[in-house]
């Protein structure tokens, strides 16, 4: 054992080469790179979980989805992206490693389908450093143009059941986050003064996520034996409150009088997911919608802005309801997802599409670390666009508490 | 069982550590890949103004006293300008105190001149009857009656003195007896070197009093010498024009006696919240106008102003190119202007001689009424950051 990790030591470091924290431009505009993450069992099913329930893990996506939750649960994670960036100026490589999601889920009516979960995740992310060598007023300047932060969700929402194959779900959302954007010139010539605009756009405003989940197609469709599950998922627009806060540094001066106020308008979503569970496989696939031709953002993303659209197909193999060894009770993911980001560049809609897979470990009675690997390209290098090819390897425990639950004396 | 989860964990451990390892690598240096994607109006893109001063006048001052220590005694004349030089020993030690002093010298040694430097040069040594304040006495308090005894104690011809020589003037020694005396009535306020018969303007360093004298309990003499503490000696400047000072057309900028130009500008052309990149100032000059002493530097100063005056200590020193009639001098305001538009400071600047307290100089710059291409610009180049 100690040789395996010795080798995979030495590989890594072999294989590791310079790389920036720093990402793709595309996150430049609007509120940055949306995440759709609604655990880690969905991003390795291709994004697709509006449809998935069970008791073994949080369902952020669909919060109707927690109502078949017997046992306290947590939920934790990160994930490590790279990313490599080409375009007719060469390529660069990127990587970071960023927090992933919180939760907790607490069934307070197991037979009612009353579920209570809070959550933290990020929304968006915000993360590119780009250098341009241009003259400026005549005298040769690098111009480092740098954002990072983005907006992250907290929610508090709850699930009931009521009826046998309905279930219902409300999500509060409290939206927050800060926008850093960071331009920093500097001249070749000495005798012009370096100058240095910083920005901290702070996000805050609320929504809500309404969700239900059925399973009884099967019987609408005539076939009460078919394990379907209906998923749907609507989530309400949410107007942000910005203050941004501008700071111009010379090598003299440091001014912090520019405030802007004003308004982000995230747009109004839907998704749309169908599961089929049998005991030995799952298959899920998922389709939504933001509509960010309706949004408004506190700055103006000057490029073209467009509906996105996310689809998903993924698939599990769970563990065995009866193992022998460990390996039966590993579960084991694979999917694809496509999306039409919300941005159209020179003409051109910014899509995506990745494969994903992963595997669940047992780790404990009831909990399971969760590894979740996923690739895909995006973007062209047709008229002066970017492609971006990433990989992305995530990583979540989930475990379990007996709380609230009431054991009979005999 | 166990054992096989445990070489899974063993296993993500070491991915783990892989990952860290990878991570560890990264090395934080932007690049132009992407860039083509970034919007124009990102860029800070660089714009420029010219600003002609609002208004400039010149202003006659007492010589700068922050910047610069008067270390200099300058006495002669030349042309309508003489300078008288001021001298005050004291604090000889109570080792001295009632000595009698046999012989009294000040020793001088040259240091600089405005004109011909071997011109005839003579002076003569009075005693001061009133006190003086090297940051506050001028010319004209100089010549105000009983300022200095009547008549002069002695008078020195030293024909032609070379640029570096040593001179040696013989004082009174009944004069420099008394200062060694406390004596409320005839109080210790030092001598006046008047220039007489003089056809240049000499600058000396470093002051001495040599005396020979008997110490108690002696028979044979004994030499020391004393220096004055640095505030009491110089020297005023007389003869200056001051009616050049309401001049429209020129600006007169002088050490020695000196005067000052002022310079306001209107900066509501530049867009609020702009980045500065650089604010040059360029004044032109005629050099055929001008005076300066051979110690002094072709170089001119702009000292920023706030809500309580000039700050000394705030300025920017000029570089020069040309000559003649098409002398050109740059100052680099370029930190005024970054403090002009977050509204600190005033936008007005005084522009001085960089030693306005140890040499002779006189600068004619062409002021704001002057013609088209000799006024004064400020060109800067600024990009609006507020997009």
């Amino acid at each position: 054992m100690n040789r395996q990790i010795l080798f995979l030591a030495v590989l890594a470091t072999l294989l590791t080469r310079p790389v920036l924290a720093g990402g793709p431009v595309y996150t430049r505009f609007g509120v940055g790179d949306l995440l759709f993450f609604g655990s880690n069992r969905v991003q390795g099913m291709g994004i697709s979980g509006y449809a998935l329930t069970g008791d073994g893990f949080i369902n952020l996506a669909n919060p109707a989805a927690l109502a078949k939750l017997s046992l306290t649960r947590f939920a934790g994670g990160f994930e490590y992206w790279s990313s490599s960036l080409e375009d007719n100026a060469g390529s660069q490589r990127f990587a970071t490693g960023r927090f992933q999601s919180l939760a907790m889920g607490i069934p307070v009516a197991d037979s009612a389908g009353i579920s209570l979960v809070v959550s933290a995740t990020p929304y968006s992310t915000v993360d590119y450093d780009v250098r341009i060598v241009s003259a400026t007023g005549g005298a040769q300047a690098e111009q480092t143009l740098t954002g990072t932060g983005g907006l992250s969700t907290l929610t508090i929402g709850g699930s009931f059941r009521p009826s046998r194959d309905l279930a219902v779900g409300l999500q509060y959302v409290y939206y927050y986050g800060t926008i850093h954007r960071r331009l920093a010139v500097d001249f070749d010539d000495v005798a012009f003064a370096d100058t240095e605009v910083r920005t901290a756009a702070f996000h805050k405003g609320s929504g809500f996520t309404l969700g239900m989940t059925y399973t009884g197609l099967g019987s609408l469709l005539g076939n009460p034996s078919l394990p379907l599950t209906l998923g749907i998922v609507f989530t309400t627009p949410a107007s942000l409150s910005v203050k941004e806060e501008r700071l111009l540094l010379t090598e003299n001066t440091a001014d912090t009088t520019q405030v802007r106020r004003g308004t982000t308008r995230l747009p109004a979503g839907w998704g749309l997911g169908i599961t089929y569970d049998a005991s030995h496989i799952i298959v899920s696939g998922d389709i939504g919608v933001q509509h960010w031709t309706s949004a408004n953002f506190f700055e103006p993303p000057s490029v073209e802005v467009r509906n996105n659209l996310k689809a998903g197909v993924g698939i599990e193999i769970p563990g065995k309801r009866n193992p022998v060894t460990y390996w039966d009770r590993v579960a084991y993911r694979a999917g694809f997802a496509y999306t039409a980001s919300y941005l159209a560049i020179n003409g051109r809609g910014i899509d995506s599409w990745a494969v994903s897979g992963g595997i669940a470990l047992p780790i404990g009675p009831d909990a399971r670390m969760s590894v979740g690997l996923t690739a895909g390209k995006r973007g062209t290098m047709n008229l002066g666009l970017s492609q971006e090819t990433f990989f992305k390897l995530s990583l979540s425990i989930d475990a379990s508490e007996a709380w609230f639950i009431t054991i009979e004396e005999d | 069982m166990v054992r096989k989860r445990h070489s899974v964990l063993l296993r993500f451990l070491a991915l783990g550590i892989g990952i860290g390892l990878h991570l560890g690598g990264c090395v934080n240096e932007p690049g132009p890949v992407g860039s083509g994607l970034i919007p124009r109006s990102d860029l800070l893109q660089g714009d420029s103004l010219d600003i002609i001063p609002s208004q400039s006048r010149s202003i006659l001052v007492i010589p700068d006293t922050v910047n610069s220590l008067r270390t200099t005694i300058a006495v002669g004349k030349k042309g309508a300008y003489e300078a008288w030089g001021l001298v005050l020993f004291t604090n000889f030690g109570s080792a001295y105190d009632s000595i009698a002093v046999q012989t009294a010298e000040l020793r001088l040694k040259t240091s600089f001149h405005l004109g011909d430097s071997l011109g005839q040069f003579s002076l003569a040594v009075r005693k001061a009857l009133a006190t003086w304040t090297r940051s506050t006495f001028a010319y004209t308090n100089l010549r105000e009656p009983g300022f200095y005894e009547e008549p002069a104690r002695s008078t020195h011809d030293f024909g032609s003195i070379g640029d570096t020589a040593d001179i040696t003037i013989a004082l009174d020694t009944a004069l420099v007896n008394s200062w060694f005396r406390s004596d409320t009535t005839n109080p210790n306020y030092g001598i006046v070197l008047e220039p007489i018969n003089s056809s240049v303007i000499k600058g000396f360093l470093n002051p001495q009093l040599v005396i020979t004298y008997i110490p108690s309990g002696s028979s044979d003499a004994d030499t020391v010498t004393f220096t004055p503490a640095i505030g009491n000696y110089g020297f005023v400047l007389g003869g200056v024009d001051t009616l050049a000072l309401q001049d429209s057309v020129l600006l007169h900028v002088r050490a020695g006696a000196a005067s000052r130009a002022v310079m306001q500008f209107d900066i509501s052309g530049l867009p609020a919240y702009s980045a500065i990149h650089r604010a040059l100032l360029e004044i032109w000059a005629d050099e055929s106008l001008f005076d300066r002493s051979s110690n002094m530097q072709d170089s001119l100063m702009a000292t920023f102003r706030d809500e309580l005056g000039f700050i000394p200590r705030f300025e920017a020193l000029s570089s020069v190119s040309g000559s003649g009639s098409a002398k050109l001098y740059t100052l680099n305001l370029t930190p005024f202007v970054q403090y002009w538009v977050q509204n600190i400071g005033i936008p007005e600047i005084g522009i001085r001689a960089r030693n306005e307290r140890n040499g002779i100089e006189a600068f004619m710059l062409h002021g704001t009424a002057a013609i088209e291409p000799l006024k004064p610009r400020l060109r800067i180049l600024y990009t609006s950051t507020r997009q």
